[in-house]
Order: structure tokens, then sequence, then C-alpha cells
């Protein structure tokens, strides 16, 4: 290996590290619902680093607006929560999946289709954001 | 005389100490709540009753549709259970009932009940027709504070309620229920009367 090669290829490494040490989105989906009622949209998210972030927005061309929810069952009722920001801490792993945290999206700007994407930008309060696939699934599915 | 209805859940409480080698795994509510009984109208705005769905096994979940997550988690659940019935899924009707007609139009009924396939039945009613059904099964629900868009919060009931085949109230199922044991219970009270013998 030539040494250009050599420097390519850790240069390489550390951008994949850096790459793979911010939060992480997997299996992002969203229920989809008839006319413009207001949809829940579901991911784990990840956090590999050894500092905290902090979930502050959620947004997307594809909706007037995005909030933070939580379902909550209380005394055989059940209600929902809006959170203003959602705490990512150290090396810790938040599930958004029915019946607990989702996103709320409201008011489609376009219609929406069973199995097409939709890129939703998460924000966070370091000014990192990531760009997600949310992959829109029927009514019924779990 | 004016009859005291008390909750549900304070029921429930009371009566769940003694629970006896029951047959089924979910919470027997037999001895507890009415009989299948309600006024409500459809997607097509056609007037319901409890009668039309006579020799059927009835799940009846209280929501709304602009519910995101609870409501068409239940639904979704309820819809693939019922599925895992094979042909016998026919005799099983999931009755979501809208506690804000406000915002669930008969059209808006139709289109939300047929998202989650021909086993669901969307109805609603008027806010009498429904503090009436609400107060028949113990249930309560209210609206939160309207936003600048006018979207509104509804607390509702989670428990699903079951009836069998001749509208007795049975059993009821809530989230952490299993889907086994949610699907052996609805195929238990499907299934035909076994035969005395002696």
């Amino acid at each position: 290996m030539t040494l250009a090669a050599r420097w390519l290829l850790s240069l390489l490494l550390l951008w994949q590290g850096a790459a793979l040490a911010a939060p992480q989105v997997t299996q992002a989906w969203i229920r989809l619902l008839p006319g413009d009622l207001p949809l829940a949209g579901y991911m784990t998210l990840r956090n590999p680093e050894s500092q905290s972030h902090t979930l502050v927005a959620v947004s997307s061309p594809q909706f007037k607006r995005i909030e933070i929810h939580r379902s909550l069952a209380q005394s055989g009722m059940a209600r929902m929560q809006a959170l203003p920001r959602l705490e990512l801490k150290a090396h810790a792993q938040v599930r958004f999946s029915p019946g607990g945290y989702h996103l709320m999206l409201f008011g489609r700007t376009r219609p929406l289709r069973r199995g097409q994407t939709v890129e939703l930008l998460l924000q966070f309060d370091d000014g990192y954001q990531l760009s997600v696939p949310f992959e829109v699934r029927a009514a019924t599915a779990r | 005389m004016k009859r005291l209805v008390w909750p549900l859940l304070l029921v429930l409480a009371l009566a769940g100490c003694g629970d006896s080698a029951s047959l089924y795994r979910l919470r027997d509510i037999s001895a507890l709540l009415p009989p299948l009984a309600l006024r409500l109208h459809d997607g097509d705005n056609r007037p319901r009753s409890g009668a039309d769905f006579a020799g059927q096994v009835v799940l009846m979940y209280f929501g709304y549709t602009h519910c995101p997550d609870i409501c068409p988690t239940t639904l979704a659940r309820l819809a693939g259970v019922v599925r895992q019935l094979g042909a016998a899924a026919a005799r099983v009707s999931i009755l979501f009932v809208s506690v804000d007609p406000a915002r669930d139009t008969p059209a808006v009924l139709r289109a939300y009940g047929e998202a989650f396939g021909p086993r669901v039945v969307a109805l609603s009613g008027s806010q009498r027709q429904l503090g009436a059904l609400a107060k028949r099964y113990r249930v309560s629900y209210g609206f939160g504070p309207a936003d600048s868009d006018g979207q509104y919060e509804v607390s509702h009931s989670s428990a699903v309620f079951i009836f069998d085949t001749r509208g007795r109230a049975r059993l009821l199922a809530t989230a952490s229920d299993s889907d086994a044991d949610l699907l052996a219970d609805i195929q238990r009270l499907l299934a035909p009367a076994p035969v005395a013998t002696r």
C-alpha cells in the first residue's frame, strides 16, 4: 500500500468513526391514516456517544407541524403528553413505538401513500441535524 | 331513585379478588356490565343498534380518529388478531366508537373504518347517545383545550369490551394482554356451547 493510500484509508476510517458517533435512527416508519388525520411516526433513536444529546425539533416539508409526544395510560384512560424536548442520555436508546413515545405529524402538505418514504429532519440542541427516511406503512401495520 | 354509577376501574378492583378457575384468560366482566345495547350511526349515516350485531362476537373500543397513536394501534392489533381467525373472522365485529362527533363525521368514520379492514365498523352518535353508552359501560371521556389550529386532544378509556354472540358482556382486554390470550378467548367465545353429557 502506498503512503497516499494509507492516508486515504485512515481519513476514511476517521470520517466513518465521526459519522458513527452521532445519534442514529433505525426502524423509522409512519402509520398512514385516511384524509388529513394527524399521523404518528415511530423510530429507534440511539446515542453511541458518551455525552447526551437533546432532540429539540423535528420538521419536514411534508407536514405543517411535528411534535414529540408520549401516550400515557392512567387509571384505564388513554391520554397524550406533548414533550418540548427529549434528552437522549449517553449510550442510551429511546424507542418511539406504538403506545409510547411517538412523533405527532399534523397537516399533510401533499397526499401520502403507502410504501413511499418521507424525510424528517431531527434537530438536536447542539446544532446536530439528522435527516431520516420514514417509511409510510398501512394503518394496520404493527 | 338515581343509581350511583361506580367507575369501572373501582368495580374491577373490588371484584378482582376472587377470580375462580375461569376458562378465559382476559378479565371476566360478565357479572359487572350489562348486555350490548347502543344507538349510534355508522359511516353511511345509518342508525345502528346492538341488535345489528347479534350472532357476532363484538369487540368495542372508545376513541377518536384524530388520535394518532393509541387508537390506531389498538385497532391494528384487534384487526390483526381477528384476521388470525381465518373464516371465523366473519363472525367478529370490531366496533370503534368515536366520542368526538364534532370532527368524526360519517364520511371520516367510513374512511377510517375501511383503513382497518372489513371487520372494523366505525360508529359515533350525538353527545347524548354517546353519554348514555359511556354511562352504561362505566367509561368516561373528556376534551382538552383547542390549539391555534382548532385541534384538541380527547382522553378516553383504553380498554376493549368484549361481548359474546348473544350480546352478553364477557371480557375486558387491555394493552397489557397478549395477542395470544386475546385470540384464545375470542376463539372460545366463538366455539359452540358444549353439549351437557352424563
